[in-house]
């Protein structure tokens, strides 16, 4: 049983774009099978489904999963960090502009001990990382 | 039959994504151990069927390596004649399994 559940993380204000829809079909997939996930923004991505301007899609996505109690909370870079390692599973929704370095960043227990002596140097990690898992 | 929990990797970003690459040698490798594991494709991930590299992965870890995409299948792997996504009951299929799972572990665009 997965208790402990998928942390989806958006970092960017770009949520109208097709990658932010697929982010909130697989938050929503996981709502539709009774799946524990959050739905996060920090960094850039703060606020960013607060516009009144989302697309249709993402709009039927947030309103469905919203019925369910999984609602977009702004994080700053600590409580993040918290949230992570609670978390079994990440969802990151990065910038596409990203710098892709380091091409994959595994998040363990070890890299979440020295993140917490520099959050917002992690934050940006996150954000500039090519792909995200979290390794428990 | 391998009844350890399996993970669970979704393919969204597609080949040339190095960290989609890196995320794939390790999920391979997790199959070499055993593992059972079931990748599904979505979005850019669905060129992962168009250049071969997903199947040679699947017959180098035997039986432990699924790949969910019939879309992709019926498409003739390629990405321009393929639907940007899954269907959604094929999402929900495989997304069920998430709660016996070791990890699911995803990959954007």
């Amino acid at each position: 049983m997965n208790a402990r559940g998928t942390l989806a993380v958006v970092l960017t204000d770009d949520v109208g774009s097709p990658r932010a829809a697929e982010l909130l079909r697989m938050v929503a997939a996981l709502v539709a099978a009774d799946q524990p996930v959050r739905l996060v923004c920090a960094g850039a991505g703060r606020g960013a489904f607060a516009s009144d301007d989302l697309p249709e899609e993402a709009e039927a996505y947030l309103d469905g999963v919203a019925d369910f109690g999984v609602v977009p909370a702004d994080l700053e870079a600590p409580a993040l960090l918290d949230a992570i390692q609670g978390a079994r599973d990440l969802l990151r929704l990065a910038p596409a502009d990203r710098s892709h370095d380091p091409a994959l960043l595994v998040i363990d227990d070890d890299w979440l001990a020295s993140a917490r002596a520099d959050p917002a140097a992690a934050l940006d990690t996150l954000a500039t990382a090519g792909q995200v898992i979290r390794d428990n | 039959m391998n009844a350890s929990p399996p993970l669970l990797v979704l393919l969204a970003a597609g080949p040339g994504d190095a960290g989609a690459e890196a995320l794939l040698v390790r999920a391979l490798e997790r199959a070499r151990e055993g593992r059972s594991v079931d990748i599904l494709l979505s979005h850019d991930g669905l060129a992962w069927a168009g250049d071969g590299r997903l199947e040679r992965v699947r017959r180098m870890a035997s039986a432990n390596v699924g790949v969910c995409s019939r879309q992709a299948r019926d498409a003739g792997w390629t990405l321009d004649d393929a639907p940007e996504g899954v269907a959604w009951s094929a999402l929900i299929a495989w997304v069920r399994q998430a709660r016996d799972a070791e990890a699911v572990w995803t990959a954007l665009p």
